[in-house]
């Protein structure tokens, strides 16, 4: 209800009986009943706000939504947009609970990042079957566009093939023609080592061996490292990311890996190297499709999200 | 790239609406997609 109305309305009560105000108050709460409703595009945005991949989506992949709604600017267009989000806690079973409650009964038009590719290829089903749309960002796995492959998706930013051919190529087009990978044990980690080890044996190297790990409860890879420097490949391949990524390279350093081996991170973005530091990020291989320094334009969107995030310590 | 995709995506959805019609945009995500 418009709340320039409420002064008239309470003035008009005092003069009326408890029932006939009750009556009232049921007649104006019935939708449609006399008031035109705004369209409302309602958007929800699914990821992980509390675990590894937090800092690479999370609460600031929020504030990115919100700040393409403001520099879309919908005032005046008639139409109203509503951005909501959750915590998927990298769980697809939280994941599919909350995406059928947005779609079902919150009236929620889009759900937008969804990290976590076996949570991601799960919101791809139901929102093909509810016939409402997936804005991908954060799931990599190029099943998403190869055996599930949905025409309710949109897989915007990267998936698990780029990252394997752009990083994995230029590596072994480097010399880096034999690969040991450390893992993480569901659909986004196999998909990025799968499609890694693909170009590694197209272009001619060996994957020599590798080495799966429990998602997400993993924080000690000593004893994959070891395995790793035992393997006598001349690179360390990462299919993991966020928090993984980062815990591993550390580790690797400790073991001082990477004085033998070239250290692949196969998905770390540049948030993650600034967390590793430039004493433990040199020499990394990793490709991505947004870089904050690479001209004016990506300069001055940085600096109109930065100040909106959490940390402050800008977007990703 | 994560959270930059974030906001380009969700930029492009919203000129798409624009474009087709909310009424449109929100009866049918397969026509938003193909848009």
């Amino acid at each position: 209800m418009d709340t320039a109305q409420m002064p008239a309305l309470i003035r008009m009560n005092r003069t009326l009986t408890r029932r006939a105000v009750l009556g009232t108050t049921a007649a104006l709460a019935l939708p449609g009943r006399g008031f035109a409703q705004t369209p409302t595009i309602k958007i929800g945005v699914l990821n992980d706000q509390s675990g590894p991949y937090r800092d690479d989506g999370g609460p600031t992949g929020v504030v990115c939504a919100k700040q393409a709604l403001q520099d879309f600017g919908i005032s005046g267009k008639g139409w109203n947009v509503e951005i909501i989000s959750a915590d998927h806690q990298n769980k697809p079973d939280v994941g599919v609970s909350i995406a059928r409650q947005w779609l079902d009964r919150d009236g929620v038009d889009a759900i937008v990042d969804v990290p976590t590719s076996s949570v991601g290829l799960a919101v791809n089903t139901i929102c093909r079957e509810k016939n409402k749309v997936y804005l991908n960002s954060g799931t990599g796995s190029s099943d998403l566009t190869g055996p599930q492959c949905s025409p309710n998706t949109v897989h915007w930013t990267y998936d698990t093939y780029m990252l394997g051919r752009s990083t994995g190529g230029a590596t072994v087009k480097a010399g880096g023609d034999s690969w040991f990978f450390i893992t993480a044990d569901y659909v986004f980690g196999q998909t990025l080592q799968r499609d890694t080890a693909a170009v590694v044996t197209k272009l001619g190297g060996k994957v020599l061996g590798s080495v799966a790990y429990p998602f997400p409860e993993t924080s000690d890879f000593s004893t994959h490292l070891i395995r790793a420097q035992a393997s006598g490949a001349k690179v360390l391949g990462l299919p993991m990311a966020g928090a993984d990524t980062e815990n591993c390279i550390k580790q690797a350093h400790e073991f001082g890996l990477n004085n033998s081996m070239t250290i692949a991170a196969l998905l770390i973005q540049v948030r993650g190297v600034r967390s590793l530091g430039l004493d433990t990020a040199q020499g990394l291989r990793w490709s991505e499709s947004y870089y904050w320094d690479l001209n004016d334009r990506t300069r001055a969107w940085n600096d109109r999200v930065k100040a909106k995030t959490p940390t402050e310590s800008g977007p990703t | 790239m994560t959270q930059a995709g974030d906001y380009a995506v969700t930029l492009h959805y919203l000129k798409t609406v624009a474009d087709m019609g909310v009424a449109a945009a929100k009866a049918d995500g397969r026509a938003v997609v193909d848009r």
